[in-house]
């Protein structure tokens, strides 16, 4: 899971693409994405894929971590692309294409911007308690995380995981899971108790810092919308 | 689970933005009449549900080439209402992290939904016969089954694994390029391809892909299927074809005397559609459908073969993936789910 090291490349560096306001990145790559989803064109989508790749440079993301995030839609996809592949390599092809390129999409836009302010977009649009829980999901999951490793940490040393027996790997484990989403629980209420002191009638005060819109958005448009025509003429 | 993984432009759009509407008129209907302090209160509860199934649903298990959801724990644990949303984060951040497609999340939000709601009513019919712990192993077994089924069921349906398997005629189908000849001696039924489909306006082009004496196969390439699709309908039924069957206007099958007319456009290639012609001997009829599925079947073999998990390999490999999976999970929500309720009673 790199959630963790995706919020770290949002919030930590600086790039051209960071600098674009969260609007107009939700709405291009949304532009984008119809773009792969509409073509059947190779060559349309090799020319998509190198400039998401010079985006995700731009957005400071190293090529190791890009080769890493794309391992996961390159696994999930494998079977059905190999399938593909077989019967006939150029529907393979496109479909590898196109999944690397949904994906590169999301990673460029989730890499470069901060989450709550994806979240704060999209309070614009959907329920508050939808945009609620995807915050506190947010939060919750790296509670979780941190618990997680600690709790692993002692199953091992107190000898609570032995390869040779499953029955008692899965009873001991779905224990201390029980008992992390305990205290996970207790922490994520804690939190709500003091929301709730502080005013929370189920709707988090999201700020979304408005940025200018500059030229520079403006190419970011043009861009993506060139690249939804290239794919429909 | 019965997360499906399929990347983004696969499943064709009447699939995916039916099952987005579907979820967007659920969620209508849970936030119509819903107790919003009660929901305020289930917030942070549902978030913890859904960062657990984030971590278990992005990492495969070792002993099994599968992941687990706990989809049914979650119901349990928050209601089938907060679940669904749940469910829909779980979803959504996961898309966007490149695990399946974004445009499938309203699909496997629907999917793995609904194995949450069966489990959830079947833990509450049982649990009032049976303890806690077969209760919940029981109900995620039944949810679980039932999602597996309906995504692999979809999957194969639309995706066509069957159609994507390797076809011996697809090695060559359009390496060959070879046009239809016209003074060709005529198969029956064969006028159709040679005479009347070149002329219809959206054909681009035509490709022999086998040729038999009970069997023609061509492939026709077209910049407007479905304009092409409806031309073919009329000049058939001109003709005097009688349609038998149409899943969908891109899937059926005409007969005329004593042949049959396949077509079905190949899946996820937009333009191309295959056609079939197969001579329907009274006393071959089914040997020839046999036939044609044996091939099929040889193919799904192939690609099975290849499967192996404890020993096993083809189907039953398959199969005993599902099975360690659907065991994993139940016993895995079974055993939180009793040591919750062991420690906190509420």
């Amino acid at each position: 899971m790199h959630l963790a090291d995706i919020d770290y490349q949002a919030l930590s560096k600086k790039s051209w693409l960071h600098d674009r306001r969260t609007d107009v990145k939700l709405f291009s790559s949304a532009l984008i994405l119809l773009a792969v989803l509409i073509t059947q064109n190779i060559t349309t989508l090799v020319v998509i894929l190198s400039i998401l790749f010079f985006s995700l440079l731009i957005g400071k993301l190293s090529i190791k971590t890009i080769i890493h995030l794309s391992f996961f839609p390159l696994f999930f996809s494998s079977l059905f692309i190999g399938l593909l592949w077989s019967s006939n390599p150029q529907l393979g092809l496109l479909s590898l294409l196109k999944a690397l390129s949904s994906a590169w999409i999301m990673i460029s836009l989730v890499a470069s911007t901060a989450y709550v302010d994806i979240f704060a977009s999209m309070a614009k649009v959907f329920p508050s308690l939808i945009v609620d829980l995807f915050m506190f999901t947010y939060r919750a999951f790296f509670i979780l995380i941190e618990k997680m490793s600690d709790l692993i940490r002692i199953i091992k040393l107190r000898g609570g995981y032995h390869p040779y027996h499953p029955i008692r790997n899965i009873k001991n484990i779905s224990s201390a899971l029980a008992l992390l989403f305990l205290r996970a629980f207790e922490m994520n209420d804690r939190m709500y108790q003091i929301y709730t002191l502080r005013g929370y009638q189920g709707k988090l005060p999201l700020r979304e810092e408005q940025k200018p819109l500059t030229h520079h958005d403006g190419i970011l448009l043009l861009l993506s919308l060139g690249l939804m025509l290239g794919a429909l003429l | 689970m019965s997360h499906i993984h399929i990347p983004d432009g696969i499943l064709a759009w009447w699939i995916w933005v039916p099952a987005l509407i579907l979820v967007v008129g659920i969620l209508f209907m849970i936030f119509k009449g819903w107790n919003q302090e009660e929901a305020r209160r289930l917030v942070p509860l549902a978030a913890m549900m859904s960062a657990l199934m984030l971590i278990t649903m992005s990492v495969p298990l070792f002993i099994v080439p599968v992941h687990l959801t706990l989809a049914v724990l979650a119901g349990l644990m928050v209601g089938p209402k907060m679940a669904f949303l749940s469910i829909l984060v779980v979803n959504t951040i996961l898309a966007s992290l490149g695990h399946s497609g974004v445009t499938l999340v309203g699909l496997n939000t629907l999917i793995i939904g609904l194995e949450m709601f069966v489990g959830v009513m079947i833990f509450r019919l049982l649990s009032k016969i049976i303890s806690t712990l077969p209760s919940a192993i029981i109900a995620t077994v039944v949810g679980l089954s039932l999602s597996l089924s309906l995504s692999f069921g979809l999957v194969v349906a639309t995706v066509g694994l069957a159609e994507a398997l390797p076809h011996e005629e697809h090695d060559d189908e359009l390496n060959d390029g070879e046009i239809v000849d016209h003074n060709r001696s005529l198969f029956p039924g064969n006028e159709f391809f040679t005479l009347t489909l070149p002329t219809l306006n959206h054909v681009d082009k035509i490709t022999i892909v086998e040729e038999s004496d009970e069997l023609v196969k061509i492939i026709v390439e077209s910049h407007n299927v479905k304009g092409l699709l409806n031309e073919m309908f009329a000049e058939l039924e001109e003709l005097g074809w009688e349609k038998v069957g149409q899943s969908n206007i891109y899937k059926g099958s005409y007969t005329i005397d004593d042949v049959e007319l396949f077509y079905h456009e190949i899946v996820g290639s937009e333009g191309l559609i295959e056609f079939e012609l197969i001579l329907i001997d009274e006393d071959h009829d089914h040997d020839d459908h046999d036939d044609y599925d044996d091939h099929d079947h040889e193919d799904l073999e192939t690609i099975l073969s290849e499967i192996n998990y404890l020993g096993f390999s083809g189907w039953l490999a398959v199969i005993m993936i599902y099975l360690m999976g659907i065991t994993l999970e139940s016993t895995a929500t079974g055993f939180i789910y009793k040591s919750l309720k062991k420690v906190k009673k509420d």
